[in-house]
């Protein structure tokens, strides 16, 4: 018995091709990234060997299949198989094995697949296989990707007695869920009758370390049977794994290997009154993530595997495949060679960035400075003033009272130049920027169902290209490419995250209209609909960028096209394209670009369409890139735009300093699109440093964290998940920067999902113009003031335990201290508004806190600290009542806060909460310098 | 909220033979030839101050969060706009009964389908989830007496004229300032008493029964004190186990749900009649979508949005009436259907909006409601 068949097939953007393997199997799959190790393409080959007698008649069918397969551009080598199922050897067994490999694609040319002399035509048990990576590629799973493979008619082969098994490679940097049910499955088998299923699923979970473990579940109708394999594996290898079922409908065993060594035992039925295995019938296998109805329902591997095999009957140890031990012993990195090819590709291309802006620079003056431009005689902000209102513009937040203390006492007359240069260098750097980028690039994460608009987080990502300052162009070509690269955190999908819009048909014309907007101050939105009425763009322009992004042909879906003859505005609203109609991936008109450019004679970090498009949008010759990021970066820290609009140049206005633009400009382009290098300039300057007119109100997040910065609390908030079985439900920890926080999960009204924490946090975050839900990208915050603001800060939980002086609070520190009423009171307007108190307040506000103020330390032991809420809502358990009795306790301990410090004589106590009260919700707190 | 077991009754079937059906009886109401859910016999007999609408629907069926954003705004997402939620719509629209008060509560947890989208956080809402102690920030925290308050005052408005003063031509300072001046009206006026339930007699307290009951009961202070639009979320606090989202063992305790919904809905048309307010106040009664009549093989039952129910109380509407008619099993409409938009139009004429306005988000002109036209039958 040998092959009788393979199929090959390449990375196609169509997302479902329906092949009927003329064998048995339906071969489903999604486009799956299938690389060697060099990154070329690869190849997934089905390898199933069958009964003689079947290959006769499989090889008609092979032929009439190909004309009608040919569209789905599937490279069939057909003539070719009747030679090779003629010339196989054939097993002893009448085996029907299923065994599944990734090819490297130079090694399989189209009609000579005899050349391809690694693929074992005869696959019989214990055989020695090339191992993975060596010359070959291996099928490279994102967790969402699966190859399904069902077969029909072939009820009893894999009931009752069958072994699975393949080899697999988890990278360093994945993260696994714990034990409630299999989340990171290798493979699943479903089977489904009326009213009852199993299924049996393989895969990864995590134990109480969070390491991973092989384990097996099986899940049905009656219950659940879960094993968790007794040993941990180190990733970045590749391992062997198997699974052996033995028994009946009645009763059986399963037995799974990691390494070849026996790792798990399930007994099911029998005596144990559990589910056993039901007979597969037509419901398919999958490998990778679990399908229904071609939407994705449970989450699948993310790593690499090869050389799946499924064979019909229990295989022992030694029959298992195999490979060079050696090989396994070796760690495999990826991850360092892309990130070698990555610098060399960047460096390259700022070397040119700066050959093409040195043209510039010849065409106007050599030296310039901000401070030409503008009138010199307003003065300057006082050194508090400065001090505060550089930490908020570069960290997000207020000054600490030492940093205070330590600036102003710093004799050098440079000084301003040094903290400038120190605050820059802060990881708070990234801090301040994530807000900034969630809104205007609509990062809306969910972390129950995810079906408004949602996309998935990639706000870690955000703060570490900033934290590390990555080149600007950088940062959008990652965005573009729409990945989840190696150095994304263990909550964060990173650029893939970016590539998620559910509950939208129209996903990759969203992310365009986003990425237009960010990048290129292009405002597509009406073309999602229509033409614009207003400006030069049509529908098509959006659609086409869409099919670019998508990396193939578009299909425009019926809620894109405006129902015009419904609207009172015929003649004013047009449209170009109609449903249904298909879009194909064209090079990008010249309506954003300033220099057509032909797309080839770029080079792009990695070949693709997105690439492509990512080349184009930032290359030096397309200057609005760099304008468009220069004067979002002026508006941000001066309030307004050298430009007027940040995100809509359809119809360009010009600057209202055109040439200091250009000079801005260039300069960022010559230091290869250095964010922190632009802000340099731009704090030094002393227009940056004057009075203002017009000062800012906080955003929320700034509010929140200063506000506990102010006190030296931290949030004690929930962790942002609910273990929601969704994929795209996100799981996100323990925030500690406002950044970091998501909108809730209650959104049912139902109770037990409610973080009671959190919730005061984010009530105030919202109530100043923040939003969980970003459905759509902004540029600019809300600034309306409402009487809701004060009110939250006035009455608000959250205010409440910012001023509480309980064991947390640097303000209990500071009040134990040997210091006299006056210096407190100094170090309360410190701490809070950032600067000492005039002759006048410090005199009222000491009256307030003299009296029993020498006798404010009762000597009584600190308290021991107890945690504020123990709730952590949970999806699974959501309905009980219990649950709901314990959010409802947890949310009356917030209401109550955190109990008062008893070191402090409680009069006293009160009256610096007082006094903190006061100085938190006056103005001058609120309101940036 | 399933529809044959509660306002479109049907033959009755059987969740342990699969037999689909009505899960229970249904009783006559003040509607002559209507009838209703047997757990629903106080509201049947205020029927006819009622509008039964028995068609609603609309092709989402799977996800709530989908679909209660349809119901909610009367539209679906879309990657372009951020369409507000009715509330806010008739926030913006009519403003509140009295300048003083905000013009849009929710009673329950905030969430953006209940919010104001592109009209702007100036016609958002007020929201809080416990009736007994009122929205988070409108009480003064209970350790802070008279003095402490005095104190405080006091330190805030030294700070405050000092700011002013200082930054006598910035905007920002000015505005925030006069937000605190607001604030502090607020919080010392009338509108603050009207969260304070332990007014009411301890008879009414009882006659709207539970949390949920507490909630309408709010509701109606808050309709007394000019709020123009309040939504009351279901408290859901486990009357049954899974609120009304009754798949499989779910179902087995929804008649307690309904005679909780009974008791106080009941208990809301009663008051407001007795205070002659409810020809001037509509009461809503609506869910994101009904249920089948299948059962699902555990005895709950699924969703549907093909066909469900919503009900309609005082407003001064032409009551008495059941608009639309679904098949003998409640599958489908056969009569009159009504979609999202209609449900929307018809209770912005109801609240004298004109709902063939347009609205602009920036230069972009959005109908108020998409295409919907009120229901003809309801009004004079």
């Amino acid at each position: 018995m040998g092959i009788s068949t393979v199929l090959t097939v390449t990375e196609n953007p169509v997302s479902r091709a329906l092949i009927f393997a003329p064998v048995q199997g339906h071969l489903y799959f999604n486009p799956l990234k299938s690389r060697g190790p060099a990154g070329e393409e690869g190849l997934l080959l089905a390898l199933h060997t069958t009964s003689a007698e079947d290959r006769l008649k499989n090889a008609v069918w092979w032929i009439c299949f190909m004309r009608i397969l040919s569209r789905f551009r599937i490279i069939l080598s057909t003539g070719l198989l009747l030679l090779a199922s003629f010339s196989c050897t054939v097993c002893a067994d009448e085996e029907q094995a299923i065994h599944l490999r990734f090819e490297t694609a130079p090694q399989v040319q189209r009609g000579n697949y005899r050349a391809h002399g690694v693929l074992q035509a005869t696959l019989s048990p214990g055989d020695l296989i090339v191992p993975p990576l060596q010359n070959r590629a291996s099928g490279e799973f994102d967790g969402s990707s699966a190859i399904v493979y069902a077969v029909p008619g072939n009820t009893d082969g894999f009931a009752e007695n069958f072994t699975w098994e393949g080899f697999f490679l988890s990278p360093a940097t994945n993260t696994f869920q714990p034990e409630t049910g299999i989340a990171d499955r290798l493979l699943t088998q479903f089977a489904f009758a009326k009213g009852d299923w199993t299924r049996l699923a393989i895969g990864l979970v995590a134990d109480d370390e969070g390491d991973p473990r092989l384990c097996v579940e099986l899940e049905g109708f009656e219950g659940r049977s879960f094993g968790m394999g007794d040993q941990s594996f180190v990733a970045d290898r590749w391992h062997h794994f198997a699974l052996v079922h033995e028994g009946t409908a009645a009763a059986a065993r399963i037995r799974w290997y990691l390494d070849y060594q026996l790792t798990g035992e399930l007994f099911l039925g029998g005596q144990s009154d559990q589910n056993t295995l039901r007979p597969p019938g037509p419901a398919p296998f999958t490998i990778g993530a679990r399908l229904k109805n071609g939407e994705q329902v449970n989450r699948g591997f993310h790593g690499f595997v090869d050389e799946i095999r499924m064979v019909p009957r229990p295989l022992t140890v030694s029959e298992f495949l195999r490979t060079d031990a050696a090989l396994l012993q070796q760690t495999v990195s990826t991850d360092a060679m892309q990130a070698e090819h990555n610098k060399a590709f960047w460096d390259d291309r700022h070397r040119r960035a700066q050959e093409q802006a040195a043209q510039w620079t010849a065409e106007r003056s050599a030296s310039w400075s901000i401070d030409e431009y503008f009138d010199s005689s307003k003065p300057e902000i006082d050194d508090h003033a400065f001090l505060r209102r550089l930490s908020l513009a570069v960290r997000g937040r207020i000054p600490r009272v030492d940093e205070v203390t330590s600036f102003i006492a710093d004799p050098r007359p440079d000084k301003r130049i040094g903290i400038i240069d120190q605050m820059l260098e802060s990881d708070e750097w990234g801090d301040g920027w994530v807000g900034y980028w969630q809104d205007v690039l609509a990062e809306n994460p969910s972390v129950v169902f995810p079906t408004l608009n949602n996309s998935g987080a990639f706000r870690q990502w955000i703060y570490e290209s900033f934290r590390q300052n990555k080149p600007f162009d950088q940062f959008a070509t990652e965005l573009i490419l729409m990945e989840k690269n190696s150095s994304h955190s263990e909550t964060d999908d990173g650029p893939a995250g970016f590539g998620v819009a559910t509950g939208n048909d129209a996903p990759m014309a969203m992310r365009s209209h986003v990425l237009m907007k960010a990048f290129a101050a292009v405002d597509l939105t009406c073309a999602r609909c229509h033409d614009s009425p207003v400006d030069r763009f049509l529908q098509a322009d959006l659609f086409q960028l869409a099919a670019y992004l998508k990396g193939g042909p578009l299909v425009i879906p019926n809620t894109s096209v405006a129902a015009v003859n419904r609207t009172h505005q015929q003649g004013v609203i047009t449209t170009s394209l109609f449903t249904g109609q298909k879009i194909q991936p064209k090079g990008l008109s010249s309506h954003w670009l300033n220099k057509r450019e032909d797309a080839s004679s770029l080079r792009s970090v990695q070949p693709g369409p997105r690439a492509q498009l990512a080349a184009l949008i930032t290359s030096p010759h397309n200057r609005r890139f760099s304008d468009v990021f220069v004067n979002r970066m002026w508006k941000r820290f001066f309030g307004t735009g050298l430009v007027e609009s940040v995100d809509q140049w359809n119809n360009f206005p010009g600057a209202s300093h055109p040439e200091l633009f250009h000079h801005l400009s260039t300069e960022f382009v010559t230091t290869g699109y250095n964010v922190k290098a632009l802000a340099r300039t731009i704090f030094r300057s002393r227009a940056w440093q004057r009075q203002r007119q017009r000062r800012r109100r906080m955003s929320g997040e700034q509010l929140v964290d200063s506000l506990f910065i102010a006190v030296g609390k931290d949030f004690r908030a929930e962790t942002l998940g609910v273990h929601a079985t969704d994929p795209g439900a996100v799981h996100l920890p323990q925030p500690h920067r406002a950044w970091q926080f998501a909108s809730l999960p209650n959104e049912r009204d139902r109770p037990a999902l409610g973080m009671p924490v959190s919730q005061t946090i984010v009530n105030v975050m919202t109530a100043f113009g923040w939003s969980g839900s970003r459905q759509k990208p902004r540029s600019e915050r809300e600034l309306t003031t409402s009487s809701l603001q004060p009110l939250m800060l006035f009455n608000g939980l959250m205010s409440q335990r910012v001023t509480r002086l309980s064991e947390q609070s640097t303000v209990t520190q500071l009040c134990l201290r040997d210091i006299s009423a006056a210096e407190l009171v100094d170090n309360l307007f410190l701490t809070t508004v950032g600067r000492p108190p005039d002759q006048e307040e410090r005199s009222k506000f000491t009256d307030v806190l003299r009296p029993g103020f020498d006798n404010r330390r009762t000597g009584q032991p600190a308290r021991p600290i107890e945690p504020l809420s123990t709730f952590q809502p949970d999806w699974r358990k959501h309905l009980e009542a219990e649950q709901t009795r314990l959010m409802l306790d947890a949310q009356e301990r917030v209401s109550r806060g955190e109990p008062p410090t008893v070191r402090l004589a409680s009069d006293f106590r009160e009256r610096v909460e007082d006094v903190l009260w006061a100085l938190i919700n006056s103005p001058e707190f609120v309101v940036i310098p | 909220m399933c529809h044959v077991d509660t306002f479109d009754p049907k033959t009755i079937g059987d969740p342990r033979t699969n037999k689909p059906g009505s899960a229970y009886r249904s009783i006559p109401t003040a509607i002559p030839g209507v009838r209703v859910c047997q757990h629903l016999s106080r509201t049947a007999k205020l029927l006819d101050h009622g509008i039964l609408l028995r068609t609603l629907n609309h092709p989402l069926k799977v996800d709530h969060a989908d679909s209660t954003n349809l119901l909610k705004t009367g539209r679906r997402t879309s990657g372009t706009i951020i369409y507000p939620a009715l509330g806010s719509l008739v926030s913006h629209q009519r403003g509140p009964r009295d300048p003083t008060v905000p013009p849009y509560v929710v009673v329950g947890y905030p969430n953006v389908t209940r919010g104001p989208g592109f009209l702007g956080s100036r016609y958002g809402y007020l929201y809080l989830t416990n009736p007994n102690a009122g929205p988070e920030f409108m009480k003064r925290p209970p350790d802070v007496d008279g003095i402490r308050l005095r104190r405080r005052k006091d330190l805030l408005r030294l700070l405050r004229a000092k700011e002013v003063t200082r930054s006598t031509a910035d905007h920002s300072i000015r505005e925030y300032n006069d937000a605190i001046t607001e604030a502090q009206k607020l919080m010392d006026g009338s509108f603050a008493k009207t969260f304070d339930l332990t007014t009411e007699p301890g008879t009414t307290r009882e006659r709207y029964g539970s949390a949920f009951g507490q909630r309408c009961l709010l509701a109606r202070r808050l309709v007394e004190s000019g709020v123009r639009f309040t939504e009351v979320a279901y408290d859901l606090n486990f009357r049954n186990g899974t609120g009304w989202d009754t798949h499989r063992h779910g179902q087995t305790a929804q008649y307690l749900l309904i005679q909780d919904l009974d008791h106080s809905l009941s208990a809301l048309i009663e008051d407001l009649h007795l205070r002659g307010l409810l020809d001037e106040t509509l009461i809503v009664v609506a869910t994101e979508f009904g249920r089948p009549p299948d059962f699902d093989g555990q005895g709950g039952r699924g969703h549907q949005s093909a066909a469900f129910s919503a009900a309609l109380f005082g407003g001064g509407l032409r009551t008495g009436q059941v608009i639309g008619a679904t098949d003998d099993l409640g599958r489908s409409v056969v009569h009159r259907p009504i979609s999202v938009p209609d449900f929307h139009a018809t209770i912005m004429t109801a609240l004298g909006m004109n709902a063939a306005t347009e609205l602009y988000d920036g230069d972009r002109p959005i109908p108020i409601t998409d295409h919907g036209t009120a229901i003809r039958e309801l009004f004079t």
